[in-house]
């Protein structure tokens, strides 16, 4: 026991209890910590609570994994046009810097159908194709539209840096639901998974904790908007060359086993279609970059991709890589930057997707 | 020497504000890591 400061002998008895060790203080802490988790806890549920009931708002959120999470766990029902054509992108950041800004997809969609058509994004910064497939999944599949998942040659025929696994490892966390199919997905693309414990505030603790329980979300004055592109990169163009890979048959071929998973399960559950497009990278428009190898691995991704779509008769729109580009249209090597190719995009898709 | 009325309050007070200041110490040690980590989930810029 430390000797007390203080002359009033009550505060000195006080002072005693404050600083001397006492294994009933011990419990007594522990008992207090364990009724911060529980409250805790219990703010978890409720607020996957509100979002399954409706309340929360996904375009409160600024982050990507946040509002495709939610949007996925409100579901096509309240989400999708029962009367109309939906488009619903699905991918990493690639395709999201393919699309114009969330706020603006339907009207552009629809002004290029001239019939009315929803867009909505379901797309985060390296989302794993099992993360795709666990959107896809807990969306839903029973409605009138599409499913567009994103393809590139540097996505889909990549393999993983140890820091893009490590990422993607830990991406289950930072959603806000459970997925029997995003561990399952997780295992053919060998990415390690966390063991679930089934306490929501542990294993979704990154989204719970990002969005403060929902309490964020009404602190409206606090809050970023929400910005889906990418500031140019200071590193120069030439540089750039680096980020481009070798094609990773093996990472193509898992990832092509998973979209059939998905597909198949589409299929089975509902109305909605698949389709895949393709977001290219700095490297398909740039002839610089395209070495003898480059234009091998090319050719092997063009015919077993082209050899996949037709045999699960999925549409693969590959008009993107066809359009009239150069690296002045890119923020970085993986990210487009043009507003007005973003619209052409957009278009490409609506028109090869979309009856009009 | 009996002990004064109030005495075995005050001191009852202070072993629960020890357990109190014991569980938000290791509560704020807990959110710091929950902070750190979240903070590197979400920085990855990937593709």
């Amino acid at each position: 026991m430390k000797s007390s400061p203080l002359p009033n002998p009550l505060l000195r008895e006080f002072w005693r209890g404050l600083t001397t060790p006492d294994l009933g203080v011990l419990k007594m802490a522990a008992v207090i910590l364990l009724s911060l988790f529980g409250i805790l806890s219990g703010l978890a549920v409720n607020f996957r609570h509100q979002i399954e009931a409706g309340k929360v708002e996904w375009r409160t959120m600024n982050h990507d994994f946040g509002r495709s999470s939610v949007l996925a766990m409100k579901g096509a029902a309240r989400e999708t046009d029962p009367s109309g054509n939906n488009l619903i992108f699905v991918g990493p950041s690639s395709l999201r810097c393919w699309l114009p800004h969330p706020d603006e997809t339907s009207a552009l969609a629809t002004s290029a159908s001239g019939e009315k058509v929803r867009v909505l994004s379901m797309c985060g910064g390296g989302q794993s194709y099992a993360v795709t497939a666990a959107l896809v999944d807990r969306f839903g599949s029973d409605f009138n539209g599409w499913f567009v998942i994103a393809a590139g040659r540097q996505t889909i025929g990549q393999k993983f840096t140890d820091k893009g696994m490590a990422a993607r490892e830990r991406q289950p966390r930072m959603i806000g639901f459970y997925s029997d199919l995003l561990t399952q997905t997780s295992g053919l693309l060998g990415i390690p998974t966390d063991t679930i414990t089934g306490w929501e505030l542990w294993d979704h603790r990154d989204f719970h904790h990002r969005y403060e329980f929902g309490f964020k979300l009404r602190a409206s004055k606090k809050k970023k908007p929400y910005k889906p592109f990418l500031e140019p990169t200071k590193v120069p163009v030439e540089a750039w060359g680096s980020a481009i890979n070798r094609l990773d048959t093996d990472s193509l071929q898992r990832h092509l086993t998973v979209l059939e998973f998905v597909v198949r399960n589409v299929r089975a559950h509902g109305r909605a279609r698949v389709a895949l497009v393709e977001t290219p990278w700095v490297d398909t428009y740039t002839p610089a970059m395209q070495t003898p190898e480059w234009r091998r691995d090319e050719d092997v991704y063009q015919q077993k991709m082209r050899e996949w779509s037709q045999r699960n008769d999925v549409p693969w729109i590959t008009s993107p890589a066809t359009f009239e580009m150069s690296a002045s249209d890119f923020s970085d090597p993986k990210h487009v930057g043009s507003a007005g190719h973003r619209k052409r995009f957009l278009e490409a898709v609506v028109h090869e997707l979309i009856p009009h | 020497m009996a002990e004064q009325p109030g005495f075995s309050k005050a001191r009852q007070l202070g072993r629960i504000a020890q357990a109190i200041g014991l569980a938000l110490a290791v509560a704020a040690v807990l959110m710091q890591l929950l902070r750190t980590s979240t903070e590197l989930t979400f920085r990855y810029g990937g593709f």
